[in-house]
């Protein structure tokens, strides 16, 4: 629970770094609080689906992240609709962004998991 | 915890005592450890049963709802569910890797990340099972406790 709490609010923390980048280029100067709650709600349920797409164990590992890449995509044009996202941000840079937030998670992710193996492989006494 | 060990030519088979002032967690650790060590579980083989002691068994697999045994050169059949083998075996150092597979961590050689973003287990007979990913932190666990012991 404390991990996957961690995870979202990391998941935020740079969903909101990369959407200032992103605002600055447009020229803006400020992020609404009303934005970082948006963010936050819209990463729980991305990660929770992302969470939930996981445990079905699907063999094929590209169908796993098309899978993946399919609906935290719709989920982000679904919200963009409801929250009016598109009224300051163009519909491809927006899944653009959600793209790039997908891939940064994914590299952290890969980090994460060689960490893992290589302390798995420790534990046992072999490097393999 | 001090452990003692003593040949003694005249048992017909090993025989552990555990001796100890207060039930602690980690006495009980061994005590479930000696306990699954020694289960045996039944199984068939071409129609004939036969008992294996959960020591041999390399890993276990469901596949179309059958139950399957590897020990290092032999397959076997059983009737009992992944899900009760892996409830039985726990204190032995049996561990799910998947949703189809349990691996018993004594026979494991170690974990591979392989190129297509798939994990493989290692077994010390080079054997391959594939690891989802979601079980690896119960791999870690389940070698720490080992480690304790």
């Amino acid at each position: 629970m404390k991990k996957t709490i961690i995870n979202i609010f990391a998941m935020t923390g740079i969903t909101l770094v990369a959407l200032s980048m992103i605002a600055f280029f447009y020229n803006a100067t400020m992020l609404c609080l009303n934005t970082v709650f948006q963010a936050l709600g819209v990463n729980i349920l991305i990660y929770s689906g992302i969470k939930l797409i996981s445990k079905l164990e699907i063999s094929l590992s590209l169908l796993e992240t098309g899978i993946k890449l399919i609906y935290t995509i719709l989920l982000v044009i679904v919200f963009g609709y409801f929250f009016s996202w598109y009224d300051n941000l163009p519909f491809p840079v927006l899944i653009a962004f959600t793209v790039f937030i997908l891939i940064i998670c994914e590299l952290l992710d890969m980090l994460n998991l060689k960490i893992k193996i290589k302390e798995i492989n420790d534990l046992i006494g072999n490097d393999i | 915890m001090r452990l003692i060990m003593k040949e003694n030519r005249e048992l017909t088979e090993p025989e552990v005592t555990i001796e100890y002032n207060e039930l602690s967690g980690s006495v009980k650790r061994v005590s479930d450890y000696v306990k699954s060590v020694d289960a045996n579980i039944t199984c068939k083989k071409e129609n004939e049963e036969y008992s294996v002691p959960a020591c041999e068994i390399y890993y276990m697999e469901s596949v179309d709802k059958k139950g399957f045994i590897y020990t290092k050169s032999d397959v076997y059949q059983t009737a009992h569910r992944l899900v009760e083998l892996e409830k039985r075996l726990s204190g032995a150092g049996f561990v799910r890797v998947s949703r189809s597979a349990v691996i018993n961590v004594e026979k494991l050689k170690g974990i591979k990340n392989l190129p297509n973003s798939k994990l493989e287990a290692i077994l010390i007979n080079d054997e391959r099972i594939c690891v989802n990913r979601n079980y690896l932190n119960d791999i870690r666990d389940v070698l720490i406790r080992r480690n304790r012991l």
